[in-house]
């Protein structure tokens, strides 16, 4: 993940606790943002104490991208996408540690296609010529 | 239409013309819907069942437009296949798109402490449903998609709804298309970035 490859340590704790820092520059104040942007009426004055914290350019591309993810929620949400199998065993750890578990929509798994024994030998002799 | 120019912040100059864009796609005639419905669908994303005024939708649209957009968690899959058999596969995931557009527009227009922008007049116009796509099939999700279970193919029923959302969503996080180890993003690092979506996605209670 790009956070140990960038030897940077986030605390996935301080998503879910104010009294934790996230350990990233004005982490709590970006945690607190994204939380006002999701409610259903979000509050501006956490963008200004984004602003302090790390800048008026970075505060609005922080908006920015709050604002894709309420979309991506969304379309989530009421289309049942489900999770691809390999990312939630590689997410789970965190998931676990965020209690997301317990997520309406936590038991939507895709599993891969189990293809008949036959078409996989078609498979590989397409492969094979 | 949109003017962010007087926000005291330094807001991309690219924004307001994507945002009204987005608007005026909404305004027009859609994959099924036209106009004037997905309008009022806005509408009722924006302020819940009393604004579809005019009465241009039935109810399951109402019902599914206010709830997607203010309790999206709450939906499931017993009340999705329920509301596209009111209202169609197709309107149900053109309706998903509007809504959520909506909503993140006007959220981001109040975080940056400006009033909502008005929609814009519908255009006039009926829908023209485009020819059966037999690659749509329901892979593992609720809907009917033309691909994989996977979020870029999520709207795919909708088509034209699809490209101006995905339009929307590929500018507002451009993290989708780049790797783990590219460099900030508008002032952001990819570690900042990350906490602003995990953080909104938990508290809308998602799983992605």
């Amino acid at each position: 993940m790009s956070a140990k490859n960038n030897g940077i340590r986030i605390d996935f704790l301080g998503i879910i606790d104010p009294e934790v820092d996230p350990g990233v520059p004005g982490g709590r104040e970006l945690v607190a943002l994204a939380h006002a942007a999701a409610t259903a009426e979000p509050d501006p004055s956490s963008v200004n104490v984004l602003v302090d914290a790390v800048g008026p350019g970075p505060a609005v591309t922080a908006i920015e991208i709050a604002g894709a993810f309420t979309i991506i929620n969304r379309i989530m949400h009421a289309t049942g996408c489900p999770i691809p199998v390999r990312r939630l065993t590689a997410a789970r750890p965190l998931l676990e540690l965020l209690e997301a578990m317990d997520f309406p929509n936590a038991d939507l798994v895709a599993t891969p296609k189990k293809r008949p024994q036959d078409q996989l030998r078609r498979i590989v002799r397409r492969l094979r010529r | 239409m949109f003017d962010f120019s007087r926000v005291g912040w330094p807001v991309p100059p690219d924004i307001a013309p994507l945002f009204t864009r987005t608007f005026e796609d909404i305004a027009s005639v859609g994959d099924e819907w036209t106009g004037a419905e997905r309008v009022a669908i806005a509408q009722v994303a924006r302020a819940g069942r009393t604004a579809d005024d005019a009465g241009l939708l039935p109810n399951a649209a109402v019902d599914a437009a206010a709830l997607i957009a203010k309790a999206p968690h709450t939906v499931n899959e017993s009340w999705a296949r329920g509301t596209m058999s009111a209202l169609g596969d197709t309107r149900y995931v053109e309706l998903i798109g509007i809504t959520a557009a909506t909503h993140a527009i006007d959220t981001i227009t109040g975080m940056l402490g400006c009033d909502i922008q008005a929609l814009p007049e519908p255009k006039s116009g009926s829908a023209v449903p485009a020819a059966d796509n037999p690659r749509l099939k329901r892979r593992g999700a609720w809907v009917p998609m033309d691909g994989p279970p996977k979020p870029r193919f999520a709207l795919s029923a909708a088509a034209g709804t699809q490209a101006t959302v995905s339009r929307l969503v590929h500018r507002l996080y451009p993290s989708v298309e780049k790797g783990p180890n590219d460099g900030p993003v508008r002032g952001l690092t990819r570690e900042q970035i990350e906490i602003v979506a995990l953080k909104v996605s938990h508290s809308n209670k998602c799983f992605w």
